[in-house]
C-alpha cells in the first residue's frame, strides 16, 4: 500500500489494482483521455501565445525602427530650424550686400542639402538676372523674361516661371518633367556630363506681396551618402522660410539705402542753401568738412602723446 | 446503454497513444483487449521496466498502464525515470 501512495506522490494520475473490474478501467483510460484533449488544448492555447507574442515582437521591432527614422529626421528639422534661425539672425544684421546675397544663397544650399544654388532678383524691367551663384565661374546668362513674347509664362526657366506665378516649384526629375522645357539644361548637362536630376525654386516675396526674386537649388544630395534625390518635402517649408526673411532682410536694406541717399541730399540741400545765401561764408560748407577730414588723417598718423589711439574710420 | 458507453460515445481513442508495460504476457493481452475494445487503434507493449522506459523517450505517448510489481526494475523505479526527463508533464499514468 505504501508503494502505491509513493506512486501517486512521484505522479502517476491513477492506481487501480489488480484484479480489477473491466468498467472500472475503462472509465480511468476514459478521464485520462480527457486529461489529454484538456493537455492538448493548452499546448494549443500556449502556441497561439507564443506566435501572438512573436507577432508583437515583430511589430515592436518595426515600430522601434520606424520611431529611430522619425527621430533622426526630427533631429535634421530640429538642426535646420537652428540655422534657419541663426540664419535669420546674421542675414538681419548684415549690411553689406553683397555679402548678404552670399550669406542668403549659401544657407539655402545647406538647409536643402544641395548641390548648387543661384539667386535671381527681379530687375527694373521685370525680368530676373541672377544676382548670386554658388559655382564660381560660371557664366552670368542674359536676363531672363517672366513671359514670352505670346504672353504666356516663360516655361523655359523654373526661376522665371516662379517669380511670375508666386508659387515654389518642385521638381523630382527633370529628365521625366513634362511642366517645364528644360531643352536649355540638357545642353549644358549634355555639354559639361553634369547631371541635372531635382530642382527647388523659391519665390522671394517682400512685404509687400511683390516678388523681388528667386532661389533656386539643383540636386538635393543625401548628406550620408551623396546619393542624388528628389527634394524631401519638409526641407521646401525650411527653403521657403529663409527666401521669405531674406527677401525682408534685403527690401530693409533697400529701405536703408534709399533713406541714407535721402538724407545725404537733404543736407546738400541745404550747405548749398546757406552758401547761396552769404557770398563770405560761400563754400563754407564745403570747406569745413573737408579740413576737418584732414585734421584727423593727420591725428591718425601720430602714434605717441594723447592723439595716439585715435583713429578714424570712414563711415564715422 | 450504461453510462460508460455514453462517456465513451463521442471520444475518438484511434489516436490515442497508449503503453502497456507488464513482465506478465497474459496481463498485457489482457489490458491490450480492453483498450482495443474502447477503439484505441496505437497501442504498444513493454515486457519490463527499461524497455518501457527506452520507447517511452523514443515514442510519443499519452498513457501508461503500468505495473508495479516487475522484477528488477518496477514501476515506481519506472515513474521517478520518467519524472526526472519530464515525461509526466505530458503524459498520463495509471498504475495497477
Amino acid at each position: 500500500m505504501q508503494k502505491t501512495i509513493t506512486c501517486i506522490e512521484t505522479g502517476a494520475d491513477d492506481y487501480l489494482p489488480k484484479p480489477f473490474n473491466s468498467i472500472l478501467l475503462r472509465a480511468r483510460i476514459l478521464s485520462a483521455y480527457e486529461k489529454k484533449l484538456l493537455r492538448d488544448q493548452e499546448r494549443e492555447r500556449v502556441e497561439a501565445l507564443n506566435r501572438e507574442k512573436e507577432r508583437l515582437n515583430q511589430e515592436n521591432q518595426q515600430f522601434e525602427v520606424a520611431q529611430g527614422v522619425m527621430k533622426n529626421a526630427l533631429t535634421v528639422a530640429e538642426a535646420k530650424l537652428a540655422s534657419l534661425v541663426e540664419t535669420g539672425i546674421e542675414v538681419s544684421s548684415e549690411r553689406d550686400r553683397g555679402k548678404l546675397l552670399r550669406k542668403i544663397l549659401h544657407a539655402g544650399k545647406q538647409l536643402s542639402s544641395s548641390d548648387a544654388g543661384t539667386m535671381y532678383l527681379k530687375t527694373e524691367q521685370g525680368h530676373l538676372r541672377i544676382a548670386e551663384q554658388t559655382k564660381e565661374g560660371e557664366p552670368l546668362a542674359a536676363e531672363i523674361p517672366l513671359m514670352e513674347l505670346d504672353g504666356s509664362g516663360n516655361r523655359r526657366s523654373v526661376a522665371a516661371w516662379v517669380a511670375h506665378s508666386g508659387k515654389t516649384v518642385v521638381v523630382d526629375d527633370a529628365y521625366a518633367e513634362t511642366r517645364f522645357d528644360f531643352s536649355d539644361i540638357f545642353r549644358v548637362d549634355a555639354r559639361t556630363g553634369y547631371r541635372t536630376v531635382s530642382i527647388l525654386a523659391v519665390p522671394m516675396r517682400a512685404s509687400s506681396g511683390d516678388i523681388i526674386g528667386v532661389l533656386e537649388y539643383v540636386n538635393s544630395k543625401d548628406p550620408r551618402t551623396a546619393a542624388l534625390r528628389a527634394f524631401p518635402g519638409d526641407f521646401v517649408g525650411f527653403v521657403e522660410a529663409l527666401a521669405a526673411q531674406s527677401a525682408v532682410a534685403l527690401e530693409n536694406q533697400n529701405l536703408l539705402e534709399a533713406q541714407k541717399g535721402m538724407m545725404d541730399s537733404m543736407i546738400q540741400l541745404l550747405a548749398g542753401a546757406i552758401d547761396t545765401k552769404s557770398p563770405y561764408t560761400g563754400g563754407h560748407c564745403e570747406r569745413v568738412p573737408e579740413l576737418g577730414i584732414l585734421l584727423a588723417q593727420e591725428a591718425c598718423k601720430i602714434k605717441e602723446g594723447p592723439l595716439a589711439h585715435f583713429e578714424f574710420k570712414t563711415d564715422d | 446503454m450504461n453510462m460508460l458507453e455514453a462517456l465513451s460515445m463521442g471520444a475518438d481513442l484511434s489516436n490515442f497513444r497508449v503503453m502497456v508495460v507488464d513482465d506478465s504476457r497474459t496481463w498485457r493481452m489482457i489490458l491490450t483487449q480492453e483498450l482495443k475494445a474502447l477503439g484505441m487503434g496505437n497501442i504498444t507493449q513493454a515486457k519490463h521496466g527499461l524497455e518501457a522506459l527506452e520507447l517511452a523517450q523514443s515514442t510519443p505517448l499519452d498513457l501508461i498502464l503500468l505495473d508495479i510489481e516487475m522484477p528488477e526494475m518496477d514501476g515506481l523505479a519506472v515513474l521517478e525515470n520518467l519524472k526526472q526527463s519530464n515525461l509526466l508533464q505530458s503524459l498520463s499514468v495509471i498504475v495497477i
